[in-house]
């Protein structure tokens, strides 16, 4: 049995395994521990922490999601169908400059192109911490306050509208609930997974080792989106644990496409953790505690996991894209969430054509920078944070 | 190393055998069969759909079918006809294969030839202008889904009319008469799938590469050179460079054989006629035979890939038991 | 892609398809589902299309005026119906077809030459109606999906092979697109005998199939053989009979062949493409062998398909394109003796989603398509001048989307449960529940949007397409919440704990679920809308999206589901081809299939409504029982109808005798008239 890697992720990270290991010993004479150092150098990298704050920002906003959104993400506007975004504005017609921001009455001259034409003597201020449609914020307080909106019918539709006028701008809010969670809740399941799985065979080697290893070799083996679509048929009639079968709930159905992607992705990471743990495992310090009469369990969690779990924070910031990238393959494949729920993946799939690109790129460019953003600043933290912790890539 | 080669094919068979079985009874357990687009059909007899599930063989448990094929596989070397085309699946995979096989290979290659130059500059001018533009491009290469980057190419192609949109041939490719000529065509189709889905993996042996090669300049020897008054470049270039490629070469196994599963997603936006495509189609009518037949050939893809890499591993660095 | 069943039977082929199949409009570019359409048919339709693009233009304006109204004054915006909005896209042709063709013509057609033919010897084929065009060209055709399964014209169940083997099998009878009446083809003329149960066919003389070998009543027969060996699975021998009992073919003299029916049928010209010429000299052995259905497979030398029609494969390259190449053999002449087909080459090229098709298109490497989705309509007929080409509106469609619930009762023998939970099944039962559900649904709405205004609004299963069957006099019901409200207290289903959702007396919420198959984002948005008009009266619907081959499972085997949404290909126009879902013992009866007994009083009407239609030999007559069956149906409201999309063609002006339709195959049913000007 080789520890060849699998993929050249899977190269990077058991090579950043190793690192991890031998910077817990150089670490200490130094007075600091492994992490002070690491969050040191982190802060120096100025891409990583732009990272850290753009993510920071997106959750903020998503978490306050239904307070920003001025309407609800389901409510269609058969008036407004395919609108253009439109920012409101300070100047009008007569070039009068008003201090309250506001939106012009907007018409659709044409149902099939669907053009607009706004009309001068309909003008809607737009207004701050508005009554509007009632929600529950974070599923508990109730409330119907928002941000900011128009009086109907005006619109404020800052990234436009799509087919049947929905707004893009609260749809990308509650799309990204979905798609900036599958990502943590996700890897959260895979890294568990994956570390119990790969630390009990690392530590106990022989046949537990050899059959969670055949068991690794397996699903690596099949190719990962068949699998994931197979998968999800079955899900679709057959009940596993209470979840499934014909009356999913969209919560369910959401469980069960994070489920999945963390079901493809446990190996890989058990792998890694397997590797790790068989090099700990011959520390000296594990060796004393051994003879000391220390239980396997005592010993597993309470030294040779810490010990991985650097590894761990930096493996889930390089694994989080897979899963926000995962969500929008499977939307493509029409396996993903669905209608009425919305994800980017979905709102990037439903633009998915042509003449979106030419007559409503709206559609199009909101899910897909927002997805770009958010993998962008996944990756850049990621490879600070790859940095910060193994420092022979800084030396020169 | 030949007892290596043997064992792991040895090992491969129980793997295939529970891809199969795993295969079946996700097939057998997911909602619908082949027959259910005759059922909706209204002027079929309930007699005839019943002779059908007899004939297909649909009326036994999954197991037995599994069974069946089992033996059809080892007795015969037959994986089966398509209930959809009822030809061997072998016929009707066969040319797709070759096609995904092609594209694949040919983004293996633009991924690679651009990669490594791009990380061996990211590196020698480590957190320079140049790195900071290769690791930029790296990570936008990274960032953007690749239905997204299919379907920009093929925007683009519409656009400027310079590359065909989609297809592997054109169709007045059967009119013409020189090899040059249609191996032209096919070039110029090959064009825009091949850097698509080449991009994904390009972004990550950049990155791959400036490791190494960061690595390998750290090396005493490097050092050593140098300081014996070598000139950098020529220490990059004869000493370093060759030892942070080895390990590049161990991950094309890996690569080539991820890029075969993988490439469907951009086979399907741009019209490849590749193998994806037909799984898919096959597995939403149900075409048992054929999708396993899919499974199975992508599997052993995989494995052999994964060997590949393996040994590739082994040749470079004999410090690799293989036990 | 259209759907899973079959559809688009070739002309020829009238039966193979009958009734409602299904099919899912608009959704051509999505991967995850095959392509196959919905049964569609082709029938005896004795009217133009003339008044076609009316109806589709006289539904979205209503709103838009209203919404004028109300905003009245000194408003900058103008509000433009969908007629002048179509209209004002220059490159967009309204198809408007002259003369209306009486049902009488196709009854008993009778075979003289024409005059001024210059035809090879008297038989041979004459092309009517046609501009006299030239020899030579390669016609590329982008169509939809991964291409044909099977090259048998016996066996194909599928659209993409139906497409191409229609091109390349001449049916007995051949069906006019544009005057929607049967030609003679192989056949010159079919009589009824005088015990009004046989028919006697009579073939031309004359005739070969493309390896010059005479087609003769030997052919016709072995045809027949065919469909009815128990070894070659098909679905034709489950078309060609009456009462259960399958036609009897038998050869009179070497040009004449006797079909013997156990009974009169009134649907005998609506099923009479059934029969299929096969060479009997090229595929017998294969036959007697049991190896038949290998015999036209995809991968077998195109030399050895020995066909009848215009054009003979070859070249079939798996999932990309189909190129058939002129048959020499094939005897139809223009007035100056030219022989057909024009074309050297026909190119089929296939194309996984819409985009593909149309930058195909726009870029000029395929030169016709059909059915672009509405939202990218604009742009094609924007390109129409540049491109040098034409937009065509056909008008709807004669497929329709349609919802229903579940009325199964009884216990399923797989859970030993109720289909439908009872308290939900007694609700669905009551008419004024469906009632009220459709009055609850803004459909105008949605077809103002999502379908930009280019559908019409339906009220019953038969499509406005087909005037001389479909009545428009049954009844509507119009988007009106107050309406479905009365109608739901009416029930007793009230809201009692003010939460939005109405309870019965017991305090059941009134919800349910419903299916929809997934991959086809237009339904998959519609489906959303629809959930939120119900939830506007009270009622809490839920959608589900399941693979099309899992929800076909539900509805037609399981029956475990409590609601369907769904589109129903176009059996054709005819009856004999949706009988089945009317008739309460047929399995595509989808929301109480196959009833030992009918369950209702109308639903016993219906039925007997429908014999008596299918032992009547006057069509006249039969109009009638059909219209009341269509009066019954829309009264029970049994089916919750919503709309049928409009069918658009794009081709090159270059094109000769182009005659687009909106019924299948929309450009290619004249292929062998087609030339390059």
């Amino acid at each position: 049995m080789t520890d060849a890697p699998r993929t050249p992720s899977e190269k990077l990270t058991q090579e950043l395994a190793a690192a991890v290991t031998a910077d817990a010993a150089a670490a200490a004479p130094m007075g600091l521990s492994p992490s002070a150092l690491a969050w040191r150098r982190l802060r120096k990298n100025r891409a990583a922490m732009f990272g850290a704050l753009v993510l920071l920002a997106l959750y903020l906003v998503t978490a306050l999601g239904s307070f920003i959104a001025p309407v609800s993400p389901a409510a269609g506007d058969y008036d407004h169908p395919n609108h253009p975004p439109t920012l409101p504005r300070f100047v009008d017609e007569k070039g009068k400059f008003h201090a309250r921001p506001f939106v012009y009455g907007m018409r659709m001259n044409d149902p099939v192109r669907q053009n607009y034409q706004y009309d001068v003597n309909q003008k809607y201020p737009l207004r701050f911490l508005v009554r509007g449609e009632p929600y529950k914020l974070w599923w508990i307080i109730p409330t119907d306050l928002h941000l900011f909106g128009v009086e109907k019918p005006g619109i404020v539709a800052l990234f436009g509208t799509d087919s049947v006028g929905k707004d893009v701008f609260s749809r990308v809010i509650e799309g990204g609930k979905i798609s900036l969670s599958i990502g943590l809740v996700g890897i959260s399941i895979s890294l568990l997974a994956g570390m119990f799985m790969g630390s009990l065979a690392g530590y106990f080697g022989g046949w537990t080792d050899r059959l969670i290893m055949r068991l690794v070799e397996f699903l690596l083996s099949i190719p990962t989106l068949y699998l994931i679509i197979a998968l999800r048929a079955y899900f679709q009639t057959q009940t596993v644990l209470g979840i499934g079968g014909r009356n999913m709930s969209s919560t369910q159905m959401y469980l069960i496409i994070v489920v999945i992607l963390a079901f493809v992705g446990w190996a890989g990471q058990a792998r890694v953790v397997r590797g790790m743990v068989l090099a700990i495992k011959e520390f000296d310090f594990i060796t004393a505690e051994r003879a000391l009469g220390a239980s396997t369990f005592r010993i597993i969690t309470r030294h040779i996991l810490p010990n991985t779990l650097s590894y761990v924070v930096i493996s889930a910031t390089i694994a989080v894209p897979g899963y926000i990238l995962g969500e929008v393959a499977l939307s493509y494949l029409g396996v993903g969430i669905q209608e009425p729920q919305v994800s980017w993946g979905i709102m990037l799939e439903d633009a998915q054509s042509l003449s979106t690109i030419t007559n409503q790129p709206w559609l199009l460019f909101a899910p897909a920078a927002l997805i770009f953003i958010t993998v962008f600043a996944f990756n850049f933290l990621g490879d600070g944070l790859r940095d910060a912790i193994d420092p022979h890539q800084q030396r020169k | 190393m030949l007892k290596l080669v043997l064992r792991r094919i040895l090992e491969s068979i129980p793997l295939l055998l529970a891809i199969s079985l795993v295969t079946f009874f996700l097939l057998f357990h997911s909602p619908g069969d082949y027959l259910a687009s005759l059922r909706a059909d209204p002027k079929i007899s309930d007699a005839f759909l019943k002779s059908e599930v007899i004939r297909l063989g649909l009326d036994q448990p999954w197991y037995i079918v599994w069974l069946k094929w089992l033996w059809g596989v080892v007795r015969y070397g037959n994986l089966g006809h398509s209930f959809t085309y009822k030809i061997p699946v072998t016929e009707l995979i066969g040319a797709r294969l070759f096609n995904t096989f092609l594209l694949a290979f040919c983004s293996t290659i633009f991924a690679w030839s651009i990669a490594v130059p791009l990380g061996i500059i990211a590196a020698v001018k480590q957190n320079k202008l140049p790195d900071r533009i290769a690791s930029g491009i790296a990570f936008i290469g990274l960032s953007i889904p690749s239905v997204l980057l299919a379907l920009f190419a093929v925007y683009f192609a519409a656009v400027t009319g310079t590359f065909p949109t989609g297809g592997m041939k054109s169709d007045t490719h059967f009119m013409m008469t020189d090899t040059w000529s249609r191996f032209k065509d096919i070039a110029h189709h090959l064009v825009l799938p091949t850097i698509v889905l080449g991009m994904g993996g390009l972004a990550i042996y950049t990155r791959q590469m400036r490791s190494n090669l960061l690595e390998t300049l750290q090396a005493d020897y490097v050092r050593t050179a140098m300081a014996k008054g070598l000139s950098h470049r020529t220490a990059v270039m004869r000493h370093a460079l060759r030892n942070a490629l080895n390990p590049m070469i161990t991950l094309f196994g890996f690569a080539f054989s991820d890029l075969l599963s993988g490439a469907f997603l951009v086979e399907n936006v741009m019209a490849w006629p590749g193998l994806g495509r037909t799984t898919i189609e096959a597995y939403t009518s149900k075409d048992l035979f054929t999708v396993a037949a899919a499974v199975m050939l992508a599997s052993v893809m995989l494995i052999i890939g994964n060997l590949t890499a393996d040994i590739l591993l082994g040749l470079n660095d004999p410090r690799i038991r293989h036990d | 892609m259209r759907s899973v069943i079959d559809d688009a039977p070739p002309m020829w082929r009238v039966i193979r398809s009958n009734g409602l199949g299904i099919i899912h409009e608009d959704e051509r570019q999505h991967p995850m589902t095959i392509n196959a359409n919905g049964l569609r048919a082709i029938t005896l339709r004795t009217t133009t299309l003339a008044a076609l693009a009316l109806l589709c233009i006289g539904c979205a304006p209503k709103e838009l005026r209203d919404q004028a109204a109300a905003g009245g004054e000194a408003t900058t915006a103008t509000a433009t119906s969908t007629t002048s909005a179509i209209a004002s896209l220059s490159g967009v042709v309204n198809v408007t077809l002259a003369d209306q063709i009486t049902s009488a013509s196709i009854e008993h057609p009778t075979y003289t030459p024409p005059e001024g033919f210059k035809l090879p010897f008297p038989d041979a084929l004459a092309a009517r109606d046609i501009t006299p065009g030239k020899r030579g060209g390669n016609l590329t055709y982008v169509a939809f999906g991964d291409g044909p399964k099977t090259f048998d014209p016996i066996t194909a169940n599928d659209s993409a092979s139906n497409e191409v083997i229609a091109r390349m099998f001449m049916g007995l009878v051949e069906f006019n697109n544009q005057t929607q009446t049967y030609q003679p083809g192989i056949a010159k003329t079919w009589r009824m005998e005088e015990d009004q149960r046989n028919w006697i066919l009579e073939l031309r003389e004359g005739l070969q199939w493309s390896d010059g070998k005479p087609i003769t009543a030997d052919d016709v027969v072995f045809g027949a053989r065919v469909i009815f060996d128990p070894k070659v699975a098909n679905a034709g021998k489950d078309v060609l009979q009456v009462n259960g009992k399958p036609f009897i073919v038998e050869k009179v003299d070497d040009y004449t062949v006797r079909v013997k029916l156990d009974a009169p049928s009134g649907s005998f010209q609506a099923l009479i493409g059934g029969l299929v010429a096969l060479p009997q000299h090229a595929y017998e052995d294969e036959l007697e062998a049991g190896t038949y259905e290998q015999a036209l497979n995809i991968n077998v030398d195109p030399a050895k398909i020995i066909v009848s029609g215009p054009f003979k494969l070859k070249l079939y390259e798996s999932g990309q394109r189909v190129v058939l190449e002129r048959n020499p053999y094939y005897h139809k002449y223009d007035q100056a003796g030219t022989q057909l087909p024009y074309l050297d080459t026909l190119v089929i090229t296939y194309a996984p989603d819409m985009d593909q098709m149309l930058s195909r298109f726009q870029s000029g490497q395929a030169d016709a398509f059909i059915r672009p989705r509405p939202d990218s309509l604009s742009n094609l007929a924007a390109g129409a001048a540049a491109g040098d080409y034409t937009v065509y509106n056909c008008g709807p469609g004669d497929g329709s989307n349609v919802f229903w619930f579940n009325l199964k009762m009884g216990l399923s023998p797989k859970s030993n449960k109720p289909y439908v939970d009872p308290t939900r099944h007694a609700w669905f039962s009551d008419a004024r529940f469906r009632q009220a559900a459709m009055h609850a649904l803004d459909k105008e709405s949605v077809i103002r949007t999502e379908m930009r205004g280019l559908a019409v609004s339906t009220w019953g299963l038969e499509s406005p397409a087909s005037r001389f069957w479909y009545n428009s006099n049954i009844t509507k019901y119009p988007f009106d919440r107050a309406k479905a409200g009365e109608l739901l207290d009416a029930m007793d289903l009230k809201d009692r704990n003010n939460d939005g959702i109405r309870e019965d007396a017991a305090g059941n919420p009134v919800s349910f679920t419903f299916i929809t198959n997934k991959g086809n984002k237009v339904r998959e948005k519609v489906a959303s809308l629809m959930a939120a008009d119900w939830k506007a009266v009270g009622i809490d619907a839920r959608p589900q999206f399941i693979d099309f081959q899992a929800l076909v499972t539900q509805t037609s085997d399981s029956f475990e589901y409590e609601a369907c949404l769904l589109g129903f290909g176009g059996g054709g126009v005819h009856p004999a081809n949706s009988m089945n879902v009317y008739l309460s013992s047929g399995r595509t009866h989808f929301f109480n299939p196959s009833q030992e007994a009918p369950a209702t009083d109308w639903e016993k009407e219906i039925d007997e409504l429908a014999r008596s239609f299918n032992a009547t030999l006057d069509i006249n007559a039969q109009r009638e029982k059909f219209n009341r069956m269509q009066a019954i149906m829309a009264d029970q409201c049994a089916f919750l109808p919503l709309w049928t999309s409009s069918v658009f063609v794009a081709a090159r002006n270059s094109i000769g005798n182009l005659k687009p339709s909106a019924i299948t195959h929309e450009v290619l049913w004249n292929s062998d008239e087609l030339f390059f000007k």
